[in-house]
């Protein structure tokens, strides 16, 4: 038995391992955020005067939201460095499921809550229903890769684009692509379409598949929803797989943010359905445009706190983009614990807030709130901070 | 003390008498309590395998008695509204599950058997070790990794190929065009899975073939056969039904292949049959996996139901596999075992036995100098023509296993070495945003991974162990041995994901729903892991001398102290290696950990509550999130914004994890090779 490891050894070797283990446990290793004022890209005014909050809070829900959401996290944390938000972006359905389980204080979603989901929300909003807060728009842009035309922002209709992504147009060099797109006409390639789409459940297929179901209705005749309905083309998971999916071949096209689209060619959007006039302009995916869509929707809103948008997809401007993604951050209109009421008021007023715009716009490429919108957000924010008190 | 015993006074020799008697009386308890604990530990792994399956059921029995309006509203979401019904959901997911690892295994079967026929008949003994070693690298890399790089080497580069099969094989319906591009088709899956698969079966054929009897090699090569024509003739049949089962188990890991899949695949629902096009399957590991994040309650339900259906579909292959095997003499599956045992119940009918077998295989021995003589008639340049292509696709078949290593090797240092520095390993991802400096780490992703698997490794070795000394020193030879023996089998089999979605299971039942911490993860992994450690265990226990054990018995030792003492110690290094490769093996494990632990930013250190970051789930997580937004300003600061940070982070990690993977393969195979020494093997 002389092979066996000394006991001493293995005294050793169990202190050893439990020194680095205390070690390792010791540094977490946190990163020292960047400060936020440093940023050129960010006003350095700090404007909101806060009532200095400590303790940890936890949110859940939509992925679409992650980059924006630890951007806010750290320009938070340099108003209120004593206050732990952790956010898991484990999906809007697991994201509302943990905030109707009262295990969050607020969820991000893709969509508002069902009128079920409302109901249930009773009961961890202290009697109330809890409200959708849009605090998150981004632009979607229809992306393709064609060599030498990725610069050229192709003009598609609805109707167009519902048919390359239904099978009906197959080719590049469909004249019904040709039609909208004089100048480069000849430049379109024999080259065969690849759509390529969210092959999981996401919200982002729900809004462009809502786009296409009321801009182009007659080609467009699926029931909008968050899977993908058809397999024309290429399914992939994620934006980052479609993304890599279309960087991969030629004759792709897909719909991610617009942010990502790196260097594909996006499709410049024509708002009428009618192919026959020729030539139309169309618009590039643009966040300010992006925003005045979201904007109109606003006007047709009641005076409540619950602020769920109703698109209207099929609105015909060239100040506007349509193929716009909107995602809520879901609160309740009071916590039973006042310290909750004070966060979630300060933390929602964050994400609306000038500061918190920007930060989301130049880190996640989402598209500034319209001021109208950010106004009611942040009246009931503050309204959330007063009951706090 | 002893001999102070010896000299004391008669009175004294009472006291010491009692002395004894409480010392044996002590022995005796130990004795009782570790068999107890041993028999307790073994029959923990029946309990444990029912566990799984009724966990799955409690969890997935919504699907089929919950509110029947929400299940058809969840399934028709998860299909886009193509099928409401659950058989509809599942079985064209079927169909792609068994499609894909059909198609893998029509791969890497001939290609393992080329490897397994080089390392044992066309090399030195020391090139072989070498090749041997390049094989269990292969089934050492995670396959998150295989699907990073199949998702973003591999995919680009078989257009050419695949176009150029179907436009010339186009009118074979499996081959036609026109090619997909991307092929993210299931052709391209196809090879990645194979090369996944391809190490287990190389590894037990070229034992297998090592173990054909000399006497027939050199029956054949006597009588004038080429070498070809011995492995034809002697190898090949004796080998048979072992490579068969070989490639069945190899079936059974390509079923549960999630990681990969689900990076590569462009998923569709169709049953069709064609390799170059795009979203005509999906596989139920794959389907899990991409639809889970976004799952509501019900879904949840549904999606582990299929679930369990992979999970039968992958013990009946195991099952197959074992049934085959168990044909084959030397070694002894369930049904051999349970022959054997009835015919012990007859000493004449085990003699009788005997005999056969060895008429059996003097018969077989004498088919084959037939079949050489007849041979041996044919033309002389066709037998050695033959003999060298055979060569040559044998050496082939190494080439082409060796491709995809070296490919995936400098992919993932070539690419991982950008933030491979001492910065990204002692920090974790909180405060980092986008891709701004600070470019964070995988600090909080180590400490995950250590933990959880230290707990995995808390949780199975010692019940491992236990069981493999309950099956080799108590129940050998016993019903429950090879009961419980079946169900390790069974359990070796079990796809990594349905092991996650257990753990998921168990506690979001016991523990309130949609609880995710690192235990889970542990639970998951030590499922994974428990089948491994007990085989190597069992085998190391075996080899152990019996001699050594008489003697320890002859000193009136009890057979608890003797297994304490004498039997464990001497299989240790053989022990000690089968776990650490049983840890290479989870420490790399994808699926289950994003189910079971979830994806966090920061550290966690308790294992018990809260998410935790682990390696591959980094790994995973960071591919999964594209491009980082930098503004045009944040371009210009210094250090500057980073846009394609995450994929260089995703590499990174990968490349840390294919360290660590390593330096444990290493020292796994180090310690096999010094206890193989020790016991003269």
């Amino acid at each position: 038995m002389r092979s066996l490891p000394g006991l001493k050894t293995r005294r050793a070797l169990s202190a050893f391992s439990a020194t680095i283990l205390v070690l390792l446990a010791s540094a977490c290793g946190d990163n020292v955020p960047l400060n936020m004022t440093s940023d050129p890209a960010i006003a350095a005014d700090i404007g909101q005067e806060a009532l200095p909050l400590s303790g940890q809070f936890a949110g859940a829900g939509s992925s679409a939201q992650k980059a924006a959401v630890e951007a806010w996290i750290a320009g938070y944390n340099v108003y209120q460095p004593s206050v732990d938000i952790a956010y898991d972006p484990s999906g809007s359905g697991a994201g509302v499921n943990s905030f109707l389980q009262g295990a969050t204080l607020w969820a991000g979603s893709d969509k508002p809550l069902t009128s079920s989901q409302k109901k249930a929300s009773r009961s961890v909003c202290n009697g109330g229903e809890a409200i959708d807060l849009p605090v998150y728009i981004s632009p979607l842009a229809v992306a393709y890769n064609l060599e030498g035309l990725n610069d050229e922002h192709l003009v598609m209709t609805a109707d167009v684009i519902a048919k390359i992504f239904n099978g009906t147009i197959t080719r590049w060099n469909d004249s019904r692509i040709k039609e909208l797109n004089p100048t480069i006409a000849d430049k379109l390639p024999d080259v065969a379409i690849t759509p390529v789409w969210r092959s999981d459940k996401s919200g982002t297929t729900n809004s462009f598949q809502q786009y296409l179901h009321q801009a182009a209705p007659s080609e467009w005749t699926y029931e909008p929803q968050e899977t993908w309905p058809n397999n024309v083309g290429q399914g992939a998971k994620g934006t980052a797989g479609v993304i890599t999916a279309l960087g991969q071949a030629e004759g792709t096209i897909g719909y991610a943010d617009a942010a990502q689209s790196g260097s594909l060619g996006t499709v410049a959007v024509s708002m009428a359905s009618d192919t026959k006039e020729g030539a139309r302009k169309g618009v590039a995916p643009d966040s300010e445009k992006a925003a005045a869509f979201v904007a109109k929707a606003l006007e047709s809103i009641g005076d409540g706190e619950d602020l769920t948008l109703d698109l209207d997809y099929s609105m015909d401007s060239d100040s506007i983009y349509p193929i716009t993604q909107i995602s809520y951050s879901i609160v309740c209109p009071a916590y039973e614990d006042k310290r909750d009421s004070r966060f979630v008021g300060s933390w929602v007023e964050f994400q609306v807030s000038e500061q918190g715009q920007k930060l989301a716009a130049s880190n996640a490429g989402s598209a500034v709130l319209p001021s109208e919108l950010t106004d009611r957000i942040t009246a009931t924010a503050q309204r959330l901070m007063e009951a706090g008190k | 003390m002893s001999s102070s015993h010896l000299s004391s006074p008669p009175a004294m020799t009472v006291a010491a008498d009692r002395q004894l008697e409480a010392a044996h009386k002590r022995a005796r308890t130990a004795n009782i309590v570790f068999g107890a604990v041993a028999k307790f530990c073994g029959f923990f792994i029946l309990a444990l395998l029912a566990a799984v399956a009724v966990f799955l059921l409690i969890r997935g029995m919504p699907t089929f008695f919950g509110d029947s309006e929400t299940v058809k509203s969840t399934i028709a979401s998860f299909t886009g509204g193509e099928t409401d019904s659950f058989w509809g959901f599942v079985s064209p997911l079927i169909f792609g599950t068994v499609l894909t690892a059909v198609l893998a295994l029509l791969l890497a079967v001939p290609i393992s058997i080329g490897i397994a026929l080089f390392i044992a008949f066309y090399c030195s003994k020391r090139f072989a070790n070498f090749v041997s070693s390049i094989v269990d690298l292969l089934a050492a890399i995670p396959s998150v990794i295989y699907g990073l790089w199949g998702g973003l080497v591999l995919v680009p580069s078989v257009f050419g190929a695949a176009d150029a099969v179907s436009k010339a094989l186009g009118w074979i319906p499996l081959f036609s065009g026109p090619a997909s591009n991307p092929p993210r088709t299931v052709g391209t899956v196809a090879i990645v899975l194979a090369v996944m698969v391809i190490p287990i079966i190389t590894s037990v054929s070229r034992d297998l073939f090592k173990q054909t009897p000399v006497l027939l090699q050199e029956a054949a090569l006597g009588l004038g056969a080429t070498r070809w024509e011995m492995i034809r003739l002697a190898v090949l049949p004796f080998a048979k039904s072992g490579v068969v089962s070989a490639a069945m188990l190899g079936l059974g890991r390509a079923l549960g292949e999630t990681m990969a899949v689900l990076m590569i695949l462009s998923p569709g629902r169709s049953f069709s049959l064609n390799l170059f096009k795009a979203s005509q399957n999906q596989t139920i590991a794959a389907n899990i996996a991409a639809q889970f994040p976004e799952a509501d309650d019900m879904g949840v339900s549904v999606l582990i139901a299929t679930g369990l259906v992979l999970f039968v579909i992958t013990f009946l292959v195991n099952f197959a596999a074992r049934k085959i095997a168990a044909r084959k003499p030397g070694q002894k599956g369930f049904f051999a075992r349970l022959k054997e045992k009835r015919a012990l119940q007859g000493n004449s009918a085990q003699v009788s036995t005997t005999e056969t077998e060895r008429e059996q295989e003097s018969q077989e021995a004498s088919l084959d100098a037939n079949a050489v003589s007849s041979v041996t008639r044919s033309s002389a340049r066709n037998r050695h023509r033959l003999d060298v292509v055979m060569r040559v696709l044998i050496y082939l078949s190494l080439l082409v296993a060796v491709i995809p290593l070296v490919s995936v090797l400098f992919t993932v240092v070539s690419g991982g070495l950008a933030q491979f520095n001492w910065y990204f390993l002692t920090h974790n991802m909180k405060g980092v945003i986008g891709g701004l400096y600070p470019y964070g780490g995988i600090l909080h992703a180590m400490i995950g991974t250590l933990e959880i698997t230290g707990g995995a490794m808390l949780i199975s070795i010692p019940i491992g162990i236990m069981t493999s000394v309950w099956l080799v020193e108590y129940a050998q030879g016993t019903k429950p041995h090879a009961v419980v023996s079946f169900l390790v089998d069974v359990m070796s089999g079990i796809p990594s994901i349905v092991a996650g979605l257990f753990a998921y299971s168990v506690f979001s039942i016991l523990f309130g729903p949609g609880t995710v911490n690192g235990f889970v993860g542990s639970i998951a992994l030590s499922i994974l892991m428990l089948p491994t450690v007990i085989r190597t265990c069992e085998e190391m226990l075996m080899i152990v001398p019996d001699d050594l054990r008489e003697a320890s018995y002859g000193l009136g030792v009890t057979k608890a102290r003797t297994i304490w003492r004498i039997v464990l110690p001497t299989a240790l290094p053989g022990i000690v290696s089968g776990v650490i490769l049983a840890i290479a093996r989870v420490i790399g494990e994808t699926a289950p950990l994003l189910i079971a632990a979830g994806v966090l930013t920061g550290t966690n250190v308790n294992l018990f509550s809260g998410r935790m970051m682990t390696l591959p789930v980094y790994v995973y997580d960071e591919y999964s999130q594209g491009l980082a937004q930098c503004s045009t300003a944040s371009l210009a600061m210094n250090p500057p914004c980073n846009p394609q940070i995450r994929m260089e982070r995703a590499w990174s990690a990968a490349l840390v994890l294919i360290i660590l993977v390593l330096i444990l393969t290493v020292i796994g195979r180090l310690i096999t090779r010094i206890s193989s020494k020790r016991l003269g093997k």
